[in-house]
Order: C-alpha cells, then sequence, then structure tokens
C-alpha cells in the first residue's frame, strides 16, 4: 500500500511540475541561456563571450555600438578628440550613478582602467591601453599613476596616446573597460542591471539597478541559464522556459518550420574560421604548400552542409562588413605535402571535429595524409601557443569592429604565439603597412592600407580562410523589441520587452 | 553442462556476444561503405536498403561505423581489463602474502587511486599525453588494477593460514612455490568473475573518454564518439546517436550476465 501511495504522489508531483513549466507567469524576468558557466564575472579579467554578454549589462563603458556598429555615448554623453588623434576628452553623464547611490566620477574611471594596469593585475587585455601615456611605466611599477589618464573636472576625464590609434573609441567599448566601483565584496557597476546571485552551474541572476535613469529597462530581472546540452536547451525553449535562444548547428533544422520564421533572426557575425598553418615549420614554410592545401578545400560544401547554411564562405580575413575586398587571384602553381603525416590539431568541441574530418577527406584525395590531434581546451592553446602543430582549426572573434582586429593582431610579427599570431607568419611589407594604418586617422586612407595588408595575406596563405559564421537566434512570440547585435557586449539589456 | 540448464540464457548470451565479436573480426567483409568515407551529398539520411542505420552529419554510413566501432570498444575493453587484471592480481597476492613493507605500500597506492574518481584521473591522464588508444588503455589500466589489488589482497589473506598452505610450506615448499602454485591458483575463479564484470565498465569508460573528446582519434569510429558528436541531433536525426547507444548497451549488458554465469558457476554451493 505504501509503494502505491508514493508512485501516486510521484505522478502528481509529476503532472503538477511539468503543468508549471509549460504556463509562464512572471513577464518581468527574462530567461536567457548560457552554454557554460562563465569563468569570471571581473571586468579586468574577462575574455569569454557569455561573461562579456552579462558584464555589458551591469557595467557601463565610456562609449557602446549599437546594432550597425556605430559609436554611441554610454557613460560619457559626449567626447571630443583632439586634430592629431592623440587626445581625448569625455565627459560623464551627470545622473550617472553607481548601483549603492554614488555618482559616476572621472576617478572612477582612471581607476577602473588603472586595475586592469596594475602590475599585480592578471588581466590579459593590458594591451588595450599600453598605447596610453605613462602605462608602461605603470604596469612595470615605476610610476604610481598612467599620466595620461588625467582627472580635468569631477566629470570629465582625458586621455592621451603615445601614437595616434584609430580605432581607439572602440576599444573603450569593450567589457573590459567597463567603470567599476570596488564595493565591499564585489564590484558595483553603473549598468541597468546589478548582480543579484550567481548560483555556480545552475544560474546567474540579475536584477534592475533602481539607480540607472536612462533608456530603464522594462524588465525586473534577466536569468542567465546554465545549460550545457543543445538539445536540453531546445526543449526548454519549446516549453516557453527561456525566452531567447542562440541556435547551433543542430538546432537550425528545428526552427525550419513557418511558424518560427517571424521568430528566426540572424545576422553576419564579426568573426573568421581559419585553418592556420605553421609558417615557420616545414612544409608549411613554403607558399606553394599551403595553397595546395587551401585550394583543395571545398568550403561552400561545407557551409551548405556541416554549417547547415549559417555562414557566409570566407575569402579574407576580414568579415566583409568591415572591408569590402575584392578576391584577389592566387597564383596557381601549388605543392602537396607527402612525406609525412601532417599533424592537424583542434580543440575537443564538435564542430572543429566536424570541420577537420572533411578537410582531412579533402586532402586525402589528394594523397595528403592528415592526422587529426585533439586536445583539451588548456593542452591545446598551449600547444599553439609553443608552435607545436602543422596545422590548427580555430575562429577569431572581434573585440572592436575594425579591420585592423582582423590583421594586426594576427599577422604581425611582433605578435607570435598567444598574442594572436599563432600561425607565426612575418612579411615586412605586411608589416610596414600594418603599422602604418593603426595610426592613419584618415578613414579612405586606412582602408586603402587595409586592403593592401588583405592581398599580401591572400597571397601567402598562412591560413587558410574557412568562413565568417551568422549568429541565429530565437525568440518567443512574447519577446518584443529584440534587437540582434554583431557585437556580443553591445546588448545593454534595455531593448527587450515581454508582452502576453 | 549444469551450468546451461541452470542459465537458459546462456546460449542467447554467447550468441550475441559471438555475433559481435565476429561482426568486428570480419568487418570489412559485411559492412556496407567505408566507415570514414565522408559523402557529403548524402548528410543526414534516415535508415534505408542502401544505409541500414542511416547517415550521419558528415554522410558516413552509420552501420559501418558501429560495426567498426565494436574493433575499437571490445579491443580497449578487454585489453584493459586483462592489463588491469595481471597487474591488479600480482600486486595483490604479493602483498596479501608477504605483508609488511609491500602490503603497506600497495594499500596505499590502492586506497590512494580508489579514493580519486576514476573517469576524473583518465581525463588527467588523457591530457597529458597524446590522445589516442594506447592512452586511453593506460588511463583504464591506471584506474582498473586498484580493484583487482584489493580484491587479490583479501582473497590471499583470507586463505593463507589455511591447511593445504600450512602442509605445503611443511613439505618444504619455497615461499614463491606456495604464492604461484597454491595460492593464486585458489583466488583465479573468483578473479576471473570479477574481471567478466569489469569488462563492462572498461567500454564505458572507453566511451566515456571519447564522448569528451579524449579517446581514440578522429574519424576512426568509437561507440562513444559517435554518440558524443550527435547526441545533439537527438531530435532532428535521432538515428545517429540511437544505434551506437543500443550496441554500447547489448554489449556491457551481455558482459554483465556474462560475469554472473561465471560466478554461479565457480561458487561451489551452485553446483
Amino acid at each position: 500500500m505504501k509503494s502505491k501511495t508514493f508512485i501516486f504522489i510521484i505522478i502528481i508531483n509529476f503532472v503538477f511540475l511539468t503543468g508549471c513549466a509549460q504556463k509562464r507567469t512572471d513577464y518581468k524576468t527574462l530567461y536567457l541561456r548560457l552554454p557554460e558557466q562563465p569563468s569570471t564575472l571581473d571586468p579586468a579579467l574577462t575574455v569569454d563571450v557569455y561573461s562579456g554578454g552579462i558584464l555589458s549589462k551591469i557595467y557601463s563603458t565610456l562609449v557602446k555600438f549599437d546594432e550597425n556598429l556605430a559609436i554611441l555615448p554610454d557613460a560619457a554623453e559626449k567626447w571630443a578628440v583632439s586634430r592629431d588623434g592623440r587626445n581625448y576628452v569625455f565627459y560623464i553623464d551627470e545622473n550617472l550613478r553607481f548601483s549603492d547611490g554614488t555618482s559616476v566620477t572621472s576617478r572612477d574611471v582612471k581607476k577602473s582602467f588603472q586595475r586592469i594596469l596594475s602590475p599585480g593585475s592578471l588581466s590579459s587585455r593590458k594591451w588595450m591601453f599600453e598605447n596610453v601615456r605613462g602605462a608602461v611605466a605603470f604596469m612595470d611599477g615605476r610610476e604610481k599613476d598612467v599620466s595620461g589618464f588625467k582627472i580635468i573636472g569631477e566629470k570629465t576625464l582625458g586621455i592621451e596616446l603615445i601614437k595616434p590609434f584609430a580605432p581607439f573609441l572602440g576599444l573603450l567599448a569593450m567589457p573590459n573597460a567597463a567603470i567599476v566601483k570596488e564595493g565591499v565584496n564585489s564590484l558595483l557597476g553603473s549598468g541597468a542591471f546589478k548582480l543579484e546571485k550567481w548560483k555556480r552551474g545552475e544560474k546567474i541572476l540579475l536584477s534592475k539597478n533602481r539607480e540607472y535613469l536612462k533608456g530603464n529597462s522594462f524588465l525586473e530581472n534577466i536569468c542567465y541559464r546554465i545549460i550545457p546540452q543543445d538539445f536540453t536547451a531546445l526543449s526548454e525553449f519549446k516549453q516557453g522556459n527561456l525566452d531567447i535562444l542562440g541556435l547551433s548547428n543542430s538546432m537550425v533544422d528545428s526552427f525550419k518550420a513557418v511558424e518560427y520564421e517571424k521568430n528566426v533572426y540572424s545576422k553576419i557575425g564579426l568573426n573568421i574560421y581559419y585553418i592556420g598553418f605553421n609558417c615557420q615549420r616545414e612544409p608549411f614554410n613554403n607558399i606553394a604548400v599551403r595553397r595546395a592545401l587551401v585550394s583543395t578545400i571545398d568550403k561552400e560544401r561545407i557551409v551548405n552542409t556541416i554549417l547547415a547554411s549559417r555562414a557566409e564562405p570566407a575569402f579574407s580575413p576580414v568579415p566583409p562588413v568591415l572591408l569590402d575586398v575584392e578576391h584577389y587571384e592566387v597564383d596557381k602553381d601549388v605543392v602537396f605535402p607527402k612525406e609525412r603525416v601532417l599533424k592537424l590539431l583542434i580543440n575537443t568541441s564538435d564542430e572543429m571535429q566536424a570541420i577537420a574530418e572533411v578537410c582531412q577527406h579533402f586532402w586525402k584525395e589528394k594523397d595528403v595524409k592528415v592526422d587529426i590531434i585533439q586536445r583539451e581546451w588548456n593542452g591545446f592553446k598551449e600547444a599553439l601557443n609553443n608552435g607545436e602543430f602543422d596545422m590548427f582549426i580555430l575562429s577569431w572573434w572581434a573585440d572592436y569592429p575594425d579591420a585592423e582586429n582582423f590583421l594586426y593582431p594576427v599577422f604581425y610579427s611582433g605578435n607570435w604565439g598567444s598574442k594572436g599570431n599563432r600561425a607565426r607568419y612575418s612579411n615586412k611589407n605586411f608589416d610596414k603597412i600594418i603599422l602604418e594604418a593603426r595610426s592613419e586617422l584618415d578613414l579612405n586612407k586606412r582602408e586603402n592600407l587595409y586592403r593592401q595588408a588583405v592581398k599580401i595575406v591572400v597571397r601567402d596563405c598562412p591560413w587558410a580562410f574557412l568562413w565568417h559564421k551568422k549568429d541565429y537566434s530565437v525568440i518567443q512570440p512574447w519577446v518584443v523589441n529584440f534587437k540582434i547585435y554583431p557585437l556580443y557586449y553591445s546588448d545593454k539589456g534595455v531593448d527587450v520587452k515581454l508582452e502576453y | 553442462m549444469n551450468i546451461i540448464k541452470q542459465h537458459k540464457s546462456v546460449k542467447i548470451i554467447a550468441g550475441i556476444l559471438a555475433a559481435i565479436f565476429l561482426s568486428a573480426a570480419f568487418a570489412p567483409l559485411i559492412t556496407p561503405h567505408d566507415p570514414v568515407h565522408i559523402n557529403l551529398d548524402d548528410v543526414k539520411q534516415p535508415p534505408s536498403l542502401k544505409y541500414p542505420f542511416g547517415t550521419d552529419t558528415k554522410g558516413r554510413c552509420v552501420f559501418s561505423r558501429v560495426v567498426y566501432g565494436a574493433r575499437v570498444s571490445l579491443l580497449v575493453g578487454l585489453t584493459a581489463t586483462v592489463c588491469a587484471f595481471f597487474f591488479g592480481v600480482f600486486l595483490g597476492s604479493v602483498a596479501g602474502y608477504f605483508g609488511g613493507l609491500i602490503d603497506k605500500i600497495v594499500t596505499f597506492l590502492v586506497d590512494i587511486t580508489l579514493s580519486v574518481p576514476g573517469l576524473l584521473l583518465a581525463i588527467a591522464i588523457t591530457v597529458v599525453f597524446e590522445p589516442g588508444i594506447v592512452t586511453v588503455l593506460i588511463a583504464l589500466c591506471t584506474i582498473g588494477w586498484a580493484s583487482f589489488a584489493r580484491l587479490a589482497r583479501s582473497s590471499i589473506i583470507s586463505i593463507k593460514e589455511k591447511d593445504f598452505v600450512v602442509s605445503a610450506i611443511a613439505m618444504g615448499s619455497s615461499r614463491r612455490r606456495v604464492l604461484i602454485r597454491h595460492l593464486i591458483p585458489n583466488i583465479i575463479p573468483l578473479m576471473l568473475v570479477a574481471a567478466t564484470l569489469r569488462i563492462g565498465g572498461f567500454i564505458l569508460g572507453e566511451a566515456s573518454l571519447s564522448f569528451l573528446g579524449l579517446g581514440v582519434r578522429p574519424p576512426q569510429p568509437t561507440w562513444g564518439g559517435m554518440i558524443s558528436s550527435s547526441v545533439n541531433y537527438i531530435q532532428s536525426a535521432p538515428w545517429i546517436a540511437i544505434f551506437p547507444g543500443v550496441a554500447i548497451a547489448i554489449t556491457i549488458l551481455c558482459f554483465n550476465l556474462l560475469g554472473d554465469i561465471v560466478r554461479d558457476y565457480c561458487d561451489p554451493k551452485m553446483k
């Protein structure tokens, strides 16, 4: 008898709970999915896309990008740039306050930036401010202050650069440049939301920041649920337990039906997927060998089959949104390496494995033997930075929307290894052009220099350019005013509304 | 013969295991397609006459991959069991019989190995060495020997004071001879039962490592790897994950049932 009662209770519970899941009563909380736990929510330390998306809702930055990549005011109401491009003055919004009610001042901004640069800081984004006067001396511990960050007034901050750097303003929109105030146990922000609760492995809950007055959010809470498996996220969305869902390759098929047509949003992402060759090692120190392997990959077919057409084949490292380039012709002479088995290094993601297997298949048809070596993420990165590979597959995502971000970090000869140039590519002519472009303030001239740089890279083939991946998101019918942003950190959480 | 009468399922289990072994051994003869051949024109095809189990996301024949995958699973399962068995029985018996410092060292190592979660230790090993079938074997042996060693040690301790051992010593047998000729043969039946029960665990271990992308190198098919790369397609193309899943389930079930039968066979009370 006891066991029957027990079973009965379980059934009742099950019915009750599933009933709850399907019925939405709370239209003030936005439910989003995180595929993995963010490593940190400290703006100085963050590098991943997931934490960047959360931080943009908690913290203000001096400027921000809109959905068309135009720079808009955020913490700074307005700003001025000197004619030589070396001096910036930012006027901070008079009404902007941290979540504890204190006003945001130029001192807070200076402190936040110096937090990244301080000698004890573990931030890997120190490069953002390396060009600011006095930054290097401060990082080495020789100076107590960065002289280039100037407190002009309570609400006015000046920044002086050593050399003009055209994309500098864009850097200030990155989540690492967030304005923080060190609270008792946590960092306070001045964004539309504040961190309420972080249950590791389960969820991150943000609640509305009552002190945030501009473009006030329609939402009371944002709940990020950590759901690693795609199929779990998919069924949670279909049950109405998630409001917005970023779609992966495997999910696209589930939303092809007409009923979803209006609710699926897509845009070209600012990224490049590529196969990098070790340009310093046999046989890939020979351009003809690199060209041979590049010429065999049928990227259109991979895009149409494996990627479910969720990408645009790439013909240059720079996404076309940032720089229009013609299809440069590549020399025809090729040499297929057949002496030894080549090592293709990848991480353990299914997508990378799929790409690797298909490329291996294409090369096999030309008798090129390739071994796929899978390493988990840390081992993978270490092997990459040390140059222990013949080839590798990786993607590069924009930190800021400028073609320079797809050229200088990844191809400049001074950036070998962890700085971004993992293919260990080196071309003096390219180096000269890209350095010139970085300090060129005239947009047309700069773009012309970028085109010349791209032409060199396309000719030299340090990478096989694969594709620029599109971002797909599906929303529930009750989500209103959803915008899809090309940069992961642009969404400040003030647009979306839930209406029933 | 008694055992077959008692366990009517023994013929079925033996039949299924024989079928799995034979199909793995003669994989090239029975598979309709090359298991690693990618065909981007036939991606995610449902089961049909051409592809009995359908095709995966890269247009490879799932049936051929399941059959070839059996090779890796069985090879890893059996080799790891044999290695862990010999290593564990040897160390456990020596520790149990000689006692003293050797016993302390072995018990200490066993305790350490058993206190670390098995899969975590295996992952750590595959991270240090380059992934591949040998690394998987090393990882599985490292986590597997300890339970054999502990069982062998306690069994040896329980019989080493028995009359037949004492008489062997009285007859002038050396300690080595007593251990090898008298003690170990007595614990072997028990150890064999443990071994058959472990095979399934090792197959599952390989599947877990491949599932995490730390097992055998792609594109070589393994059951765990196949499930791993297709688990997200479970709604749009369920056949890619279901068939290797069923193969793992059946194989492990058969080995576990076989273990039960061997135990009954070795148990004097059942005879």
